[in-house]
């Protein structure tokens, strides 16, 4: 039987080397056009700071290899079962501290993504809310995938894969799709099917790159071949700052952390009259149902929504209503951590709609 | 019981907090500085005195559903009723309950405890509003006498997506306060999304609360905001259990401090009732007990284990475990009791 695992380790001189933010990524760039089959798999993550020191100390996952310039190499571990058989599985990774912002780091691989997708990409989710990536809008996807296009004049650049989810009655379904659709035209189409896209994947253009493919995830995974100054410049970056940002906004907003124990809600506003039928009630209550490792409680439902949320990954509470047609306010009651807001606000979007995030205002 | 029945009377709970802050704060609300005004003093709840002279109940407390003290030295003092019962026959018990605070009260929240004089408020839901005025007015020369200035006030929730309390004068007239009198002519309304803000930090008022609703404020912001500081919360399987330990008092003072009237009780507890009372949260860990998710570990201590459980609806699950164990029900007849025992 042919051999699978481990991951051939072609680039052991560039681990070895005392990088800095810059060399790494020039590095990188140039590792993946001179090799073919070479892959860079990247996402910006939150890590909670004692869970941060807690990886760079080592555990049975995480062998720290080297520190350089808030650049840390890691030799990560994870087990798999193929054939009934466990078997072990190491490889390098990257773990680049952001200068900016406080606690956003951002995890790097080269090579197997079988090595990403199976090891890295699942410890990280698993470790929520220790760890935790982000969500894109919909919205914001589109504006980095034009700035990218436009800033860099890639006019030619097509979307070639898609999984999108659409909002088919109470169900999500999910499809695979091979569109080979301009920019805007991909989101015109998924516009119509109700839907997002849960990741996309584009080619550049045919005359500057042909073999360089690039695929966004909605949670801020970027895998791609090539053009790694790019992407850090024009993904990783602003994405961070989204993920630094969505911190601090959904940062103190339990009514223990506040004077008083004031409420803090923050809402989602269409910005159009989205709750005009009573079936709107119901298809909002339906979403929310389906939100995993939770609570649901229905208040009231008619003519207005009061629902009680719990999430059982950390015990944070929220109100949710729905008092006016434009708005859903949620008012997060004693305990509610940022991560639990994240993913509250990341089911709606996925499940119901998407909006814009704003604070919401009170006065007593 | 079904788990409509316990849907409604939620809402009749919920409608009365909401009734009641609506209303107080039409006289708390300056339109002038678009603030809360300092020097008028509202209270949920409040044990007033009564004199010698009452009609219904001389030398002793009452708890109204609200006072509100104006700047002029004047009152108002208010029961909220969005339900009447079906037997007419209970009407009489509601107006007694009103002709007791036709009195001199005292504990009012100036130095002597004695205001000039108080307006007495009934606000009915607007379904019955009518039929309760013609009650009034029928025996109003009779079996029913204020010698205090007394008025009607309807209430109800409209039915449409922007959501808000209507309050109208269905009779009579406040004599001390003109501005708002003038405007409950024509009637005001209130929206909902004004209101959510103070009902967010008041949930309970000086009335139990329906026994699944009561228990699910107990389980969100008591017991599982302990379970969640033990570090297995996070990977506690959907039928496992987490004891919590935790006392009566423990619960009362966690549902006292972050979902009573408390602050808006002019920020002064004396003559106020600690909300929840005690027995309520001694009946809610007893209805746990009967469900299996409790355990006393010294009752007379108040000390008692909570197995904490993960549900996928929790406010469903009380409703059925209560409907199941045949746990608070109620009828008109038993309303009456327990509204009697609590004026008593």
């Amino acid at each position: 039987m042919r051999k699978r695992y481990p991951m051939i380790d072609y680039i052991s001189p560039f681990y070895s080397q005392k990088h800095t933010q810059d060399t790494l990524i020039r590095g990188i760039e140039s590792l993946l056009g001179s090799h073919e089959d070479l892959r860079v798999c990247l996402f910006p993550v939150y890590i909670e700071s004692f869970y941060w020191d807690n990886l760079k100390s080592g555990n049975s996952h995480f062998k720290l290899l080297s520190k350089n310039d808030g650049i840390y190499l890691f030799d990560f571990s994870f087990h798999i079962r193929e054939l009934e058989e466990k078997k072990r599985i190491t490889g390098k990774l990257f773990i680049i501290e952001n200068k900016q912002y406080k606690n956003i780091c951002t995890v790097l691989t080269l090579g197997n993504s079988l090595f990403f997708s199976r090891g890295v990409l699942p410890y990280f989710n698993k470790a929520y809310p220790r760890a935790s990536l982000t969500f894109i809008t919909h919205k914001k996807l589109k504006n980095l995938l034009i700035d990218f296009r436009d800033r860099n004049n890639f006019k030619d650049l097509t979307i070639v894969r898609t999984t999108t989810y659409s909002r088919i009655g109470k169900k999500i379904m999910p499809s695979v799709n091979w569109p080979e659709f301009s920019l805007e035209k991909a989101f015109e189409w998924v516009a119509d099917e109700n839907g997002w896209f849960q990741n996309l994947k584009f080619k550049v253009g045919k005359l500057q790159a042909p073999n360089v493919e690039i695929s966004v995830s909605r949670n801020g995974v970027i895998k791609s071949n090539g053009y790694m100054r790019l992407i850090y410049e024009f993904f990783i970056l602003p994405i961070s700052k989204t993920v630094y940002e969505n911190v601090k906004f959904f940062s103190k907003r339990a009514r223990l952390d506040n004077p008083n124990r004031n409420i803090r809600p923050l809402c989602i506003d269409f910005g159009y009259e989205q709750f005009i039928e009573l079936e709107e009630n119901r298809k909002f209550i339906d979403a929310m149902r389906t939100m995993k490792a939770s609570s649901l409680s229905v208040i009231h439902s008619n003519p207005y929504v009061h629902l009680s949320i719990f999430d059982y990954f950390d015990g944070s509470s929220f109100d949710i209503w729905v008092l006016s047609r434009e708005k859903i306010i949620i008012v997060p009651q004693l305990k509610a951590s940022f991560q639990s807001i994240k993913r509250l606000i990341n089911h709606i979007f996925d499940n119901y709609d998407e909006g814009d995030i704003k604070d919401y205002e009170v006065r007593e | 019981m079904s788990n409509k029945s316990f849907r409604e009377r939620i809402n009749d709970y919920t409608d009365t907090i909401f009734a009641i802050i609506g209303f107080i704060n039409l006289f708390r609300f300056d339109d002038d500085t678009r603030r809360m005004r300092e020097d008028v003093k509202v209270f949920q709840g409040r044990i007033m005195r009564t004199s010698s002279s009452n009609k219904i109940s001389p030398n002793n407390e009452v708890t109204p559903d609200f006072c509100i003290q104006g700047s002029n030295n004047k009152g108002i003092v208010g029961e909220v009723k969005k339900s009447f019962p079906e037997n007419r026959d209970f009407w009489m018990d509601d107006f007694k309950q009103l002709i007791s605070y036709d009195d001199d009260l005292l504990n009012w929240l100036t130095d002597t405890g004695k205001i000039d004089d108080h307006e007495i408020v009934l606000l009915p839901e607007q379904s019955r509003s009518r039929a309760v005025k013609r009650y009034f007015e029928e025996r109003k020369d009779g079996e029913i006498v204020f010698t205090k200035n007394f008025v009607i006030v309807e209430f109800n929730r409209n039915n449409q997506a922007d959501a808000y309390f209507f309050f109208r004068k269905e009779y009579g007239s406040f004599k001390y306060f003109n501005l708002i009198d003038h405007r409950l002519d024509e009637g005001i309304q209130v929206p909902i999304l004004k209101l959510m803000p103070i009902y967010e930090k008041i949930k309970l008022y000086d009335s139990k609360p329906p026994l699944p609703y009561l228990l699910l404020l107990i389980w969100e912001n008591v017991i599982m905001l302990h379970a969640s500081n033990d570090e297995r919360f996070g990977s506690l399987r959907k039928n496992s259990k987490l004891p919590v330990d935790i006392t009566i008092d423990e619960i009362v003072q966690e549902l006292h401090e972050n979902y009573s009237f408390k602050k808006l009780n002019a920020n002064n507890m004396s003559h106020q009732p600690k909300i929840p009372l005690k027995s309520w949260i001694k009946e809610s860990v007893n209805a746990l007990m009967s469900f299996k998710l409790a355990e006393w570990k010294n009752e007379s201590a108040g000390k008692c284990v909570v197995y904490f459980k993960k549900f996928k609806d929790t406010l469903e699950t009380f409703k059925d475990l209560c409907d199941e164990h045949k746990l608070d029900m109620e009828t008109d007849e038993k309303q009456m009791e327990l509204f009697d025992k609590k004026k008593e």
